[in-house]
């Protein structure tokens, strides 16, 4: 069947050939470095998981094993505690009113989890909207930062570069959580997009979180 | 194995788990697919988030990728469309992109180190590429600019080579009306 824009194929005068020079002439804009920098640790937080999967494969069904243990043990001594480990279907993020930037976070974080039982839950009209309204909105928002956790997070509704923001600490099943995966994501975190905007891997947060002996 | 492996080869020991073989990939390929976002939506803003919101979905798909096409013309498809898409569901996508250009920072940036009389020639183009329609702005860009035959982006866009043909036709004839004009007001 004859194609209906062949008509044109061939309807190239004399000013356009010399457009379509100019044009293959043109050099290619570069990728600046800070986002060649921002791709490539975008596509490594969106592979960490699987990463982590790989390596730690054989660790992975103990450290659930141990996960689940934890959390009993917290369900049964730590009534009503904010643990890291704990089991709720309710998100339940708190409100630490913290201002969290790149270079107070890894600070900040352990900090939260210090005093996670004294700081408020955020209100009802803080998640309002915000994907920690419901535990589906949360499992949708990290499925987006490519992190499915058994454990479920801490939430702080905060703020981030003076922004608002919602900051994740996951705690590492490979670890046991002696380390966290701590995500900062805008309030809207979903699958399809989880407004990602920043990573910190690996923050020391065992004394923090005083996991059960 | 001597040499570097192959695109096919790496997208498949990053199904396999090699954690790095995904970002070699794309590290391979990341300034022309930069190229290609960065013209079609005309500021480095909204082409960093094409080309992150590309990959990531290329890397989320990967799986389903049936080596039906060549790795690169897949990559490529991704950040095309997600560029494509990206202006369609901007209210006011035309406007944002000429305004952005209207100062010429952004096309002055992408065009260093040239000769006064080529940078102006270049930016005129340039502006006057982005104020084409979106579908000759993406045609004219895909086989003028990067060389792809209109076979190729035929099969990037899913639409017939003729289709692709005529859109560069009629981009290419309203650039050099284009550059008349600019030329003509220029000498008065």
């Amino acid at each position: 069947m004859p194609d209906p824009g062949d008509h044109l194929a061939g309807a190239d005068d004399a000013e356009s050939m010399q457009v379509r020079q100019l044009l293959r002439s043109l050099p290619p804009p570069q990728i600046p470095t800070d986002v060649a920098d921002r791709l490539y640790r975008r596509l490594q937080v969106e592979l960490l998981p699987r990463q982590r999967v790989a390596r730690a494969r054989v660790l992975a069904t103990a450290a659930a094993v141990l996960l689940l243990l934890a959390a009993a043990t917290v369900a049964s001594g730590y009534r009503g505690s904010k643990s890291m480990v704990r089991a709720e279907a309710d998100p339940a993020p708190v409100a630490s009113g913290f201002s969290y930037s790149a270079d107070t976070i890894a600070i900040l974080v352990p900090q939260l989890l210090a005093e996670i039982d004294s700081i408020p839950l955020a209100d009802l009209w803080q998640r309002e909207g915000t994907f920690t309204h419901s535990s589906a909105g949360v499992d949708s928002c990290m499925t987006g930062i490519g992190t499915k956790s058994e454990a479920q997070p801490v939430i702080d509704l905060a703020n981030y570069d003076d922004n608002p923001a919602a900051i994740l600490v996951i705690p590492d099943q490979a670890t046991n959580g002696e380390v966290s995966q701590v995500y900062v994501v805008g309030l809207k975190c979903s699958y399809d997009d989880p407004e990602l905007k920043a990573f910190v891997p690996d923050v020391p947060t065992a004394l923090a979180v005083g996991f059960p002996e | 194995m001597t040499g570097s492996p192959s695109d096919e080869e790496l997208l498949a020991a990053h199904l396999e788990g090699d954690p790095q073989a995904f970002t070699e990939l794309i590290t391979r390929h990341q300034q022309r697919l930069w190229a290609i976002a960065y013209r079609t939506l005309g500021n480095a803003s909204d082409a960093e988030d094409a080309l992150q919101e590309g990959l990531i979905k290329a890397l989320r798909s990967a799986a389903s990728f049936r080596g039906e096409a060549a790795v690169t013309s897949w990559l490529h498809r991704i950040v095309v469309n997600t560029a494509i898409d990206r202006i369609r569901s901007q209210r006011n996508g035309a406007q944002e992109v000429v305004d952005t250009l209207a100062d010429g920072s952004e096309v002055e940036r992408a065009t260093p180190g040239n000769a006064q009389g080529n940078v102006e020639l270049r930016i005129m183009l340039e502006q006057a590429l982005h104020e084409l329609p979106l579908d000759q702005r993406v045609a004219v860009i895909l086989v003028d600019v990067e060389g792809y035959s209109p076979a190729e982006v035929a099969e990037l866009l899913n639409i017939p080579a003729g289709t692709v043909k005529s859109r560069c036709a009629r981009g290419r004839r309203r650039l050099a009306a284009r550059l008349s004009d600019e030329q003509f007001n220029r000498d008065r």
